[in-house]
């Protein structure tokens, strides 16, 4: 896809003509976004037990689908639950967290963003967004335990015999969702099991469980506060369901952008990449001049 | 030693060796660290008077001053036996949600209580929940455990108000006294020798600290918080040793260019917190550009050298940081902040320890008004790596002041 396709229109001119891979290993998919002349090329696979080897896959799919090889990169941005082992042979690259790609990302996307929504597979975050610069200005994570995350989902979606992508289109036909008062995994799954012996609907299950789990976003950005424009991220941002009760939730509509999300750290990764070699150079031309004033 | 193959928090302690090799002063602080308690329970194997204890603050002179090694019980979680929590919620059935300190030093007591070695066990206010409950545990597993009081001093609190405390407080340090010889009466002279060699030593560690801005990678955050929140406190058994090791390494940050690059590119944090045995922590910070250099513990005040000795001990008590309430190290905090330009703030503490967290959240909120960013961190002692996301909150709190 071109990139003024996707990226926010006043960020466009801050996309320099660098070959640049960002890469999220999330702890259930892996993302890479690469940035080629006007373009921008994404792939996901799920996440495997070897980072490295999810990581390589990526790439490969990369340039099977860019025609551009590893000598025709500049630069790589690993980031996500996986990225602290990511070697890329002779390319310059570094590691950074995905709570700084995910803002980055997102101010590409839209860049009036000031909140952010990162659910992923193992913990959920709320970012606050300098809208400046796309920097982040605070942030919180819920890492406590797996509730209030994709994988709490992905658990619940399995206890109703959905898949995961179904749960939220389920969840959406719900008359009255259920009300799930356990965030913890376990305990949430003996109190859906007594819904479902007491012949409670497969839809209001499903929406009680998206219900439980805005709460615990909500009570993220009860002590961050939340500013719009909001931008939902992660692995979860493409379940519909989520999408709507967090809006119900919060309070806030969630932004429409041009790129599915679960790019966002991905793309935050590429666009710091390209920020990596742009630093360098006004490094290397700094010391240049001052050479010759010496 | 490859970050990456980390297992234990001696393998951290091995690895900042590695990391510090070009100053033998820190190897040495970290050679301290490592073999304290394993040379303090030789040392009473082998005869020397070792007692337990918290092995900080006032009771570290007069454990000295009565010819005895204090040894700090909390230093016990890097010896890196996963076994000791599942001793202690399994075996003695404390709640998983108990203070992980507690929990770690309850389980290793327990693998010594069938062994010759330190058999003595000094509490120091009976403030602390969890740590009763250790203790009492500890007294039915045939340790001697002695417990002393300490009365805090509220906010406002002065005057003859102030001088009943020190009263009920020297009281209580004679008491301590009679526990650890069998007599009442404290040898002034030896004490005196304790409160000047830690007024030294107090005094030595500030021009570290000052040095530190200069220089600020130089001890990086692991050793940091060695030398300062374990060693200044206890010597780690080796007062000699100890005071040598912060000799050398003042000649050698004296005797160092300053780098402005270096300089250029700390981002200067300061750490309000315990120790704490995740000591990935420490590793996450620094490679994330951090430097800790500003500490909640940093050598405030001085031990009193113009009154008696024991009450100098009691007056330090209650003129300090510790003095009881938050608001008495939120300003030490503040001053740090001032001092070091900190660009954030990390408040550290364990999981389970409700004194602490309350006291994180009031700073928290006070810092977050004034502007400052900080990151509140839960830690455990169990041993081992600290979980990924920990390493994330870390290093994305770095990033985002940098």
């Amino acid at each position: 896809m071109k990139i003024r396709d996707v990226i926010d229109s006043r960020r466009i001119s801050d996309i320099t003509s660098d070959r640049v891979i960002g890469i999220d290993i999330g702890s259930r998919t892996g993302k890479a976004v690469l940035l080629d002349s006007g373009k921008l090329y994404t792939a996901i696979i799920p996440s495997g037990v070897h980072n490295q080897e999810t990581a390589d896959k990526l790439v490969k799919h990369l340039f099977k689908i860019s025609g551009l090889t590893l000598d025709d990169i500049a630069y790589i941005v690993g980031t996500g639950y996986g990225r602290v082992a990511l070697e890329f042979g002779e390319v310059d690259n570094k590691i950074v967290t995905e709570i700084t790609c995910h803002a980055m990302g997102a101010h590409f996307l839209n860049s009036n963003v000031r909140s952010i929504v990162d659910i992923g597979g193992q913990d959920s975050k709320a970012i606050r967004v300098d809208p400046q610069n796309g920097k982040v200005v605070e942030f919180i994570m819920n890492d406590k335990c797996a509730a209030g995350t994709g994988r709490f989902l992905e658990k619940a979606a399995h206890m109703l015999d959905l898949t995961t992508e179904e749960l939220g289109d389920e969840s959406l036909k719900a008359t009255k969702p259920s009300d799930i008062s356990s965030q913890c995994v376990v305990f949430a799954e003996s109190e859906v099991i007594s819904l479902k012996a007491k012949n409670e609907t497969r839809a209001n299950i499903a929406a009680g469980i998206h219900v439980a789990t805005a709460r615990r976003v909500k009570n993220l950005f009860n002590r961050l506060g939340l500013e719009a424009d909001l931008v939902f991220t992660g692995g979860v941002s493409n379940n519909s369901g989520m999408r709507k009760v967090l809006e119900e939730t919060l309070g806030y509509k969630i932004s429409e952008v041009k790129l599915n999300t679960i790019y966002a750290g991905a793309l935050g990764a590429a666009v710091l990449a390209q920020k990596s070699l742009a630093s360098r150079a006004a490094l290397v031309e700094r010391e240049t001049l001052s050479a010759q004033a010496a | 030693m490859n970050p990456l193959d980390i297992q234990s928090q001696r393998d951290y302690i091995e690895y900042s060796k590695q990391v510090h090799g070009y100053s033998k002063a820190v190897g040495k602080i970290l050679d301290l660290s490592a073999s304290y308690i394993p040379d303090a329970e030789q040392a009473s194997l082998n005869g020397k008077k070792a007692i337990w204890c918290g092995g900080y603050g006032w009771e570290v002179p007069l454990v000295y001053a009565s010819d005895t090694v204090p040894v700090a019980f909390s230093e016990m979680g890097r010896l890196s036996d996963r076994e000791v929590m599942l001793i202690a919620e399994d075996y003695y059935q404390f709640p998983i949600e108990t203070c992980s300190m507690v929990k770690c030093t309850v389980g290793q007591w327990h693998l010594r209580k069938d062994k010759a070695g330190i058999k003595r066990i000094l509490g120091n206010s009976s403030a602390c929940e969890p740590y009763n409950l250790a203790w009492e545990v500890m007294k039915h597993e045939g340790f001697d455990v002695y417990n002393n009081d300490v009365v805090y001093r509220g906010p406002g609190v002065d005057g003859a108000r102030l001088e009943k405390l020190v009263d009920f407080f020297i009281k209580e340090i004679h008491g301590v006294a009679e526990w650890l010889t069998g007599s009442s009466k404290i040898d002034e002279e030896k004490l005196s020798f304790e409160l000047k060699r830690k007024n030294r030593l107090l005094d030595k560690m500030r021009k570290i600290l000052a040095l530190r801005l200069k220089h600020p990678f130089y001890v990086r955050s692991l050793a940091t918080i060695q030398m300062l929140n374990i060693g200044l406190n206890n010597y780690f058994g080796k007062p000699e040793e100890y005071e040598a090791a912060l000799d050398l390494l003042l000649e050698e940050l004296e005797n160092r260019p300053v780098n402005q690059e270096e300089l250029d590119a700390a981002i200067p944090l300061v750490w309000a917190g315990g120790t704490g045995q995740e000591f990935g922590i420490y590793e996450a910070i620094d490679q994330a550009g951090g430097a800790l250099l500003g500490l909640r513990s940093v050598p405030f005040k001085s031990y009193r050298e113009d009154v008696p000795p024991v009450e100098a001990l009691a007056r330090f008590v209650y003129d300090n940081q510790g003095a009881g309430a938050g608001v008495y190290a939120r300003n030490v905090i503040e001053l740090e902040l001032e001092k070091v330009k900190a660009k954030g703030l990390i408040l550290y503490g364990y999981i389970g320890c409700s004194f602490a967290s309350v006291d994180r959240e009031m700073w928290r909120n006070y810092f977050h008004k004034k502007g400052i960013p900080s990151i509140n961190l839960e830690g455990s002692f169990q041993t081992g790596a600290p979980s990924g996301q920990v390493l994330t909150r870390i290093k994305a709190f770095v990033e985002m002041l940098s």
